[in-house]
């Protein structure tokens, strides 16, 4: 259903898409700028009004659900969710665009699930917190209003609720996406029982004393450019690097098995690790792999 | 709540009307695609990057692309877009048991034509190689994009359908499956898994490894045609970098879905040339492939690459004559040579000093002929001329004082800037400003024309200068242009642009209208060897714009202090069409205009760059305009 609410400036769609799950009015929407107003409305495929009351929301998986006063409406059963696979065929019904006005239906894409995969997102700078599973689709539903959609199979069983527009983190390029019902039921169900949002204790990405070159006891290459490859540069004498064996010219492949593609992720990733942590370098010496572990706390027990 | 249930069940029955239609087959097409994808995926990799060069003002694109196994033996392709950032290490990752494992692998060369990057590792676990299909794909049939962007174990695939065959000049198969960095490297398998062609970014209009990519949620994706089985691919795997095939001819027919292939122009250097192919020649046929439109030859020679031998069929003299010819990688530009003289028809006019006929040919001389080439007009000399190669010595055969005299010369690189030691005309002292009304607009271009004494007038260049958008001030343009006009003997032409704001590419019509305005006044004969067009800042760029799409209409272009690009139309540097391109620019050229710069000199154009002083460019472009037409 057509979900009409705040927006509308500064190219801020005022609209989105929802979905029935039940028999009792409730909506399955995306947590938007949407829901901000009072008086949100929600408009049937038949042309039908209703206010839409907020009943709850998850931050992090970014949906909220909605009630409206009316009963017996033909609902989704999102508890009866298929699994998707990668070729899957499916369709998305989205509001996209706002194409879909009063008594009309919502509009129909049919595409194929591309990969099942965890989401790796960002909008504009920020980078999306949710990082659970996610449908890629081939279907072209990361449109303006399509947040709230539904993704299902050829038969009509749901499958996924497609999320707000993102680009992919690594490349840039838009992502279309939905996060299938299996990730969402239990949130659903917790703001169906009237539950307050669990505080998810959000992982802080940067450590309170975070790990870094120096204090392993290397120094990488100057980082000139933007991509510099993170060759270590010295090893200091006594050091934990000295002391695991890595040398200078060692290039720095992955840590923690995280693929380290230039210095500044190397920094980035050290810096997400606690001191006490210890750390696995996978380091490429000439045309051969070394792996080695390096530990601080190691290091002072040993002294 | 019916309504909503009503439409909801109206949407189901759109369903099952379109499950009636097709999905009879449902089940055994999705386990059909699903086998197609498990078959493909075995030789799918997963190839990460260190390091590299990130473009200025882009954000970094990272993160893993897709490869094809092509041979068990560690032979891999990929998109060489994916290694544009010129990586420090590259390293391929399996989905095989040692999945974690990273195998570093080396470049072993690249297909220039397709865009694509074999890889070599060396693998102790056996790998498998791609199975790719026998002859062209069917237009319309299924087909599946296969990479692994998401994951190394399972790929990620876009479902569609083969939009076209035969695309990029016969290089690449055309999907609507969404082809982009979550599969470029990756095959377009059939229905039977089979490959079809390895995912790049590719168009139709351009040669950069990037073109296209800006396509990727179009529904246009390509997949450039492989055969590790060809020879060709031989040549890759041996460490050859292969570039496009080139027959080194070009074509004067500006339409190719309609003219016919008649060679223009080749240099004797050229496999054309080589091979004995000439100018007049019509090409009729590439192998055993039917030529007889431009776009028929594009697409026979478009799949083939250097060193190929082809067997050309040419029509000369209403006979056909076969040649076989040795495509090349790269074609030598056309250098449009310079004598070191103006002529007025063959009249020696004046003769530029240190050149290559200052003191063999004098002013006077009535030039006969030029090579084996007679010369009785301007044309014919200048067509004559501008055949010969810089370099080569050849004899010239003038009248002088009824002697007949035979001069040897060796013809030179065009320079581009003005003879600087040369007099130029005796001048006007009246000019007359003529104002030109434009049927449909209602603007009022203007023109200063000279007006020349005496009973004999001499015919006059033009120069067509294009002012900044906007009102213009016709009395400030005039005071500044009509002493140079005056001195030069030139005309000026002052267009104005429709829109009051910018020059719009529509502009280039109402520009060349009223060219054929002025040049439509009785009083008045321009020398049609001589006409430029010029401007300042946005009003040089349109100038140049102009020019390029009206190669037939100027000889020269000029830009003072503009952007230089070189993505113009008609780039196409023929003998039979001059242009000469001057540039000034107060504050040098940028990075792009230093590019462009390299285009323009590549193409073969004589490109000069502040040839004179500032405050002297107005002067200079003048005399640039006066001795346009030297040869």
């Amino acid at each position: 259903m057509k979900i009409f609410g705040s927006g509308g400036l500064r190219g801020l769609e005022a609209y989105q898409t929802g979905i029935l799950i039940s028999d009792k009015g409730y909506v399955l929407t995306a947590w938007s700028y949407v829901l901000d107003a009072e008086g949100t409305r929600v408009v049937t495929d038949a042309g039908e009004r209703f206010e839409a009351k907020l009943v709850g929301h998850d931050s992090k998986l970014e949906i909220a659900v909605l009630k409206i006063e009316a009963e017996g409406l033909q609902h989704f059963n999102i508890e009866a969710a298929v699994e998707a696979k990668p070729g899957t065929r499916i369709r998305a019904l989205t509001n996209c665009y706002g194409v879909a006005t009063g008594d009309e239906p919502v509009s129909v894409q049919q595409g194929a699930v591309v990969a099942v995969t965890k989401f790796d997102a960002r909008r504009g700078k920020w980078k999306v917190p949710f990082d659970g599973k996610v449908l890629i689709l081939d279907a072209i539903t990361s449109n303006p209003g399509a947040a709230g959609g539904v993704v299902t199979t050829l038969d009509g069983l749901p499958v996924a609720l497609i999320g707000k527009e993102s680009r992919d983190n690594r490349t840039g390029a838009w992502l279309n996406y939905a996060v299938p019902f299996s990730e969402l039921g239990d949130a659903v169900q917790r703001i169906l029982s009237g539950k307050q949002q669990q505080q998810r204790q959000i992982s802080s990405r940067r450590s309170s004393e975070p790990m870094g070159p120096e204090l392993l006891g290397f120094s990488l290459v100057p980082d000139v450019v933007g991509r510099t490859p993170p060759f270590v540069d010295s090893v200091f004498i006594d050091g934990v690097a000295a002391e695991a064996g890595i040398l200078p010219d060692d290039l720095i492949v992955d840590i923690n098995g995280i693929a380290t593609a230039s210095c500044r992720d190397v920094a980035r990733l050290l810096g997400q690790i606690d001191r006490d942590e210890p750390v696995k370098l996978t380091l490429q010496r000439g045309s051969t792999f070394v792996s080695v572990k390096l530990s601080l706390v190691k290091s002072a027990a040993g002294n | 709540m019916i309504r909503f249930a009503f439409v909801l069940i109206s949407i189901i029955q759109a369903w099952l009307v379109a499950a009636v239609l097709c999905c009879g087959q449902s089940a055994e097409y999705s386990q059909a695609i699903d086998a197609a994808i498990e078959y493909a995926q075995r030789s799918v990799v997963q190839i990460e990057t260190i390091g590299g060069v990130a473009e200025a003002g882009q954000l970094p694109v990272l993160g893993p692309f897709s490869g094809t196994v092509v041979e068990e033996s560690g032979l891999i392709l990929t998109a060489s877009f994916c290694l544009k950032h010129d990586p420090a290490s590259i390293f391929v990752r399996l989905s095989g048991k040692e999945q974690d494992k990273r195998y570093l692998a080396g470049i072993v060369a690249k297909d220039e034509s397709r865009h694509l990057t074999l890889l070599k590792i060396d693998c102790d676990e056996p790998l498998v190689a791609a199975v790719f299909g026998n002859g062209q794909p069917e237009q319309g049939s299924r087909c599946i994009a296969v990479g692994k962007y998401f994951d190394r174990q399972w790929a990620n695939v876009s479902v569609g359908v083969v939009s076209a065959t035969g695309r990029i000049w016969n290089r690449a198969v055309q999907t609507d499956c969404k082809v982009s960095r979550q599969n470029y490297g990756g095959p377009l398998v059939g229905i039977d898994g089979k490959a079809m062609g390895i995912l790049v970014p590719a168009s139709p209009g351009s040669t950069d490894v990037s073109a296209g990519a800006q396509w990727y949620d179009s529904g246009i994706g390509f997949a450039a045609v492989v055969d590790p089985k060809s020879a060709a691919f031989a040549r890759l795997a041996a460490g050859e970098r292969l570039r496009s095939g080139l027959l080194g001819v070009k074509f004067e027919g500006s339409d190719p879905n309609d003219d016919p292939a008649t060679v223009a122009f080749c240099l004797p250097t050229s496999p054309a040339g080589k091979a004995g192919i000439v100018e007049g020649d019509t090409i009729v046929a590439i192998d055993s492939e039917v030529v007889s439109r431009i776009g028929q030859f594009k697409h026979a020679i478009g799949p083939r690459y250097e060193n190929e031998i082809v067997k050309v069929t040419v029509e000369r003299d209403s006979q056909n004559r076969e040649f076989d010819v040795e495509l090349a990688g790269e074609i030598d530009p056309y250098l449009r040579p310079e004598f070191g003289f103006q002529v007025r028809g063959v009249t020696v006019a004046a003769v530029v000093p240190d050149s290559p006929c200052a003191e063999k040919v004098q002013p006077g001389d009535v030039i006969e002929s030029v090579g084996p080439s007679e010369v009785t007009d301007f044309k014919s000399l200048q067509s004559a001329t501008s055949k010969t190669i810089a370099g080569t010595t050849l004899e010239i055969v003038v009248e002088r004082d009824g002697e007949t005299l035979k001069l040897e010369v060796q013809p030179r690189n065009f320079a581009a800037s003005p003879p600087a030691d040369l007099p130029g005309p005796i001048g006007s002292e009246k000019a007359e400003v003529v104002g030109l009304e434009m049927a449909g607009s209602a603007n009022v271009c203007f023109a200063i024309v000279p007006q020349q004494d005496g009973e004999s007038k001499e015919e006059m260049p033009l120069m067509v200068w294009l002012p900044t958008p906007g009102p213009v001030l016709q009395e400030d343009l005039v005071a500044k242009l009509k002493p140079l006009c005056l001195k030069w003997n030139v005309v000026v032409l002052v267009p104005q642009s429709l829109d009051s704001e910018s020059w719009m590419p529509d502009d280039i019509e109402s520009i060349v209208a009223s060219i054929e305005k002025l040049s439509g006044s009785a009083s008045l004969s321009l020398d049609r060897s001589r006409i430029a067009i010029a401007g300042k800042g946005t009003g040089g760029e349109m100038a140049l714009l102009t020019g390029f799409s009206q190669r037939s209409k100027f000889s020269g272009v000029g830009l003072i202090d503009g952007q230089l690009g070189a993505r113009l139309p008609s780039f196409e540097n023929l003998p039979s069409q001059p242009m000469q391109v001057l540039v000034f620019s107060k504050a040098g050229l940028d990075a792009a205009g230093e590019l462009a710069r390299e285009e323009f000199e590549k193409a073969g154009f004589p490109f000069a760059l502040n040839p004179a002083a500032m405050g002297q460019e107005m002067e200079t472009t003048f005399r640039w305009v006066w001795f346009l037409n030297r040869l």
